[in-house]
């Protein structure tokens, strides 16, 4: 335990005195010689015995402040880092307060050490960074217009490369294709069968309640195949998706960016989006559909489920299905996966090409790419319905 | 009376789970001294620089910092021990995340009372001590390699350790770089009377730096020179340590053959 004491020898001075029992203690005589009071350290400082020192000596610099400031090291027996930092942190006081400093009896090893610390204008730095809140202002609106600019780029580089592929299909990564669509299909089909069936049963037994006071539970059937088929089914796709193959895209670009494997790519004068965007853009798109379908039929069979469990036959249900379905609904619903699943495989890549320097840029790629995609997909299910509904479709 | 050393290897066995590489080792190191520990690639350098710093147990054998057993330490015993000691891995090891700044600022705020304002003045000292002054606010991503590695022995330096184990500081370096880190390295010893175990195969460096060295080999396990490098260089012990020296591979036997019967 440390133990602080500070006695008044006479007037005009005091002695701060920190001890520990074994290696560190350190202390701090002030006494006034003329006009200049002078700081006597002794003993060992280092990083034990300064923290009691430092408070003692901070709170005296604030109450009493001296006209001039002599620090005498001459006793001590040793001094590290941390004491020539107190030191210089002593004389930065002093002189925003313009009071004179002298330092007696340094060594010529502490002396070198506290002309680095003096060399040292760590305010500046922070200073520097602080920026006025219109300079702010202008500053994350350049970031968002560039980043606009860097994502249309980015759609016309991903339409050249597709195209480029259409017109060379042996350039295209059929292995890098096959692995993408397993791992986002095959990988993905048992959660989206289980949300599915639990996101239809959720859905009809929500819907059930109020229309069962009107005595039209039937409509269960209508209401849930509608919504699922023409809407819910691919936007809860797209949106497992994002989590699932988004983020995958964004973290594997993400590693090979920081691991210098894209400029590997550029100097063997290799397209990094024809090489690694296209295979991946291409097979989340073609994969989507599929795995629309299965979280169709998968909400299908649990409002299914719960029109049984109402008391309804099967058959019932499987008409009203038909009767509120047709051909375009379906079509409708798979464009639209289509879109979808573009756009989790473009921001997603998008997001990983873009990763910055260090391993914690490739959590922030991971991040933005699934929020970026959500919101994207939020924007363009709202516009496929104003459209949809203007054209009457 | 002899000073006791700062680090001393008692018949240690070194090596992975239960597989031994190097076996019998026994070396001292002294207060003040850069000591080199030099060998070709995978002769077990870098393990035995691991048993120093506690991060493998050793298979037989002691080893002492400071003239306390770090095998038997433990809890805070342990935890003081590795506090005197600074190391900067082969990679830098810096965090990513973290500006150089707060890079060399964790282990002050981790274990000591200091004040931020002392403890970010003493970050900035090791930093400038390294010639990385007005890189405080970078990271570590937007350095180069040379400059990682300096930030990495400026964290190392941070809690003023009496000892540094610099892992292949200029491995993956130019020339240049290297010979620059290698200055430091001496400056610091010189300045700061810093203790120094440095693991490197470059010659260059190792010429440049060392008081002493050992020399691994992976064939006999063991250590087949001691001594100052010059010596180890100029009257060879044994063939490998010629081979070494000279930059020749075993396949070229007929000139070993010529400068060994020398030996």
């Amino acid at each position: 335990m440390w133990r602080i004491r500070i006695a008044y020898k006479d007037k005009g001075m005091k002695d701060i005195v920190t001890e520990k029992t074994k290696q560190s203690s350190a202390s701090l005589v002030i006494s006034r010689e003329d006009h200049a009071e002078v700081f006597r350290f002794s003993g060992i400082l280092n990083v034990q015995s300064i923290p009691p020192l430092y408070l003692q000596l901070d709170s005296y610099l604030h109450k009493s402040p001296p006209g001039t400031l002599c620090i005498e090291a001459g006793d001590l027996q040793s001094c590290d880092t941390a004491g020539i930092a107190l030191f210089e942190w002593l004389r930065q006081t002093a002189h925003r307060r313009q009071i004179p400093v002298e330092f007696r009896g340094l060594q010529e090893s502490w002396k070198k050490l506290l002309e680095t610390a003096d060399q040292t204008p760590l305010e500046k730095t922070v200073q520097a960074e602080s920026l006025e809140p219109l300079a702010k202002l202008g500053k994350k609106t350049f970031q968002i217009a560039s980043g606009f600019r860097e994502e249309i780029a980015f759609v016309g580089h991903l339409c050249c490369a597709l195209a480029d592929t259409l017109l060379h299909p042996r350039k295209f990564r059929s292995q890098d294709f096959w692995r993408t669509c397993e791992q986002v299909g095959a990988n993905g089909t048992l959660i989206i069968l289980l949300l599915g069936a639990l996101f239809g049963l959720i859905l009809a037994f929500s819907s059930a309640m109020p229309m069962k006071q009107f005595g039209v539970e039937i409509y269960v059937a209508d209401l849930v195949a509608y919504a699922t088929i023409r809407v819910l089914g691919p936007f809860i796709t797209a949106v497992i998706m994002a989590g699932r193959t988004g983020s995958a895209f964004a973290a594997e670009l993400g590693t090979m960016k920081i691991n210098n494997e894209i400029d590997a790519l550029q100097v063997m004068a290799l397209d990094p989006v024809r090489f690694l965007v296209v295979p991946r853009f291409a097979a989340t798109v073609l994969t989507s559909p599929l795995l629309v379908v299965l979280m169709n039929l998968a909400g299908l069979i649990g409002a299914g489920i719960v029109v049984l469990s109402l008391g309804y036959p099967l058959v019932t249900y499987w008409n009203h299905v038909q009767g509120i379905l047709d051909g375009t609904d379906v079509v409708v619903g798979l464009c639209k996966s289509l879109v979808f699943g573009g756009l989790v495989a473009g921001i997603g890549t998008l997001r990983g090409l873009q990763t910055g320097l260090g391993p914690a840029a490739v959590g922030i790629s991971t991040t933005r790419a699934v929020v970026s995609t959500i919101i994207a997909l939020v924007v363009t299910e709202g516009i496929f319905s104003i459209l949809l509904y203007f054209l009457e479709i | 009376m002899e000073q006791e050393p700062v680090i001393q290897v008692k018949n240690l066995t070194a090596g992975y789970g239960r597989t031994a590489i190097l076996e019998n080792l026994n070396f001292q190191v002294r207060k003040g001294e850069i000591f080199v520990i030099l060998g070709g690639s995978g002769c077990g350098k870098t393990t035995v620089l691991r048993h120093i710093i506690g991060l493998l147990p050793p298979l037989k054998g002691q080893i002492f910092i400071h003239g306390k057993d770090l095998t038997s330490a433990a809890g805070r015993q342990k935890e003081a021990l590795l506090q005197s000691i600074g190391v900067s891995f082969q990679s830098g090891a810096l965090f990513g995340s973290m500006t150089l700044l707060e890079n060399v600022c964790l282990p002050l705020e981790e274990f000591t009372d200091l004040p931020q304002t002392l403890i970010e003045q003493i970050a900035a000292i090791k930093l400038r001590l390294v010639g990385l002054n007005g890189y405080e606010e970078h990271l570590p991503a937007q350095l180069s390699g040379g400059m990682q590695k300096r930030a990495a022995v400026a964290r190392a330096m941070a809690l003023d350790p009496d000892l540094l184990l610099l892992d292949e500081p200029s491995a993956g370096l130019d020339p240049v770089t290297s010979s620059g880190l290698d200055r430091m390295i001496v400056d610091l010893s010189r300045r700061l009377g810093i203790t120094f175990v440095v693991v490197t195969h470059e010659l260059q460096s190792i010429f440049a730096i060392a008081d002493r060295a050992i020399m691994l080999d992976k064939e006999t396990r063991g250590i087949i020179a001691e001594g100052a490098p010059r010596q180890l260089k100029d009257q060879p012990p044994n063939e490998a340590v010629w081979r070494f020296f000279h930059r020749k591979a075993a396949s070229e036997k007929a000139e070993t053959a010529k400068h060994t019967g020398a030996l």
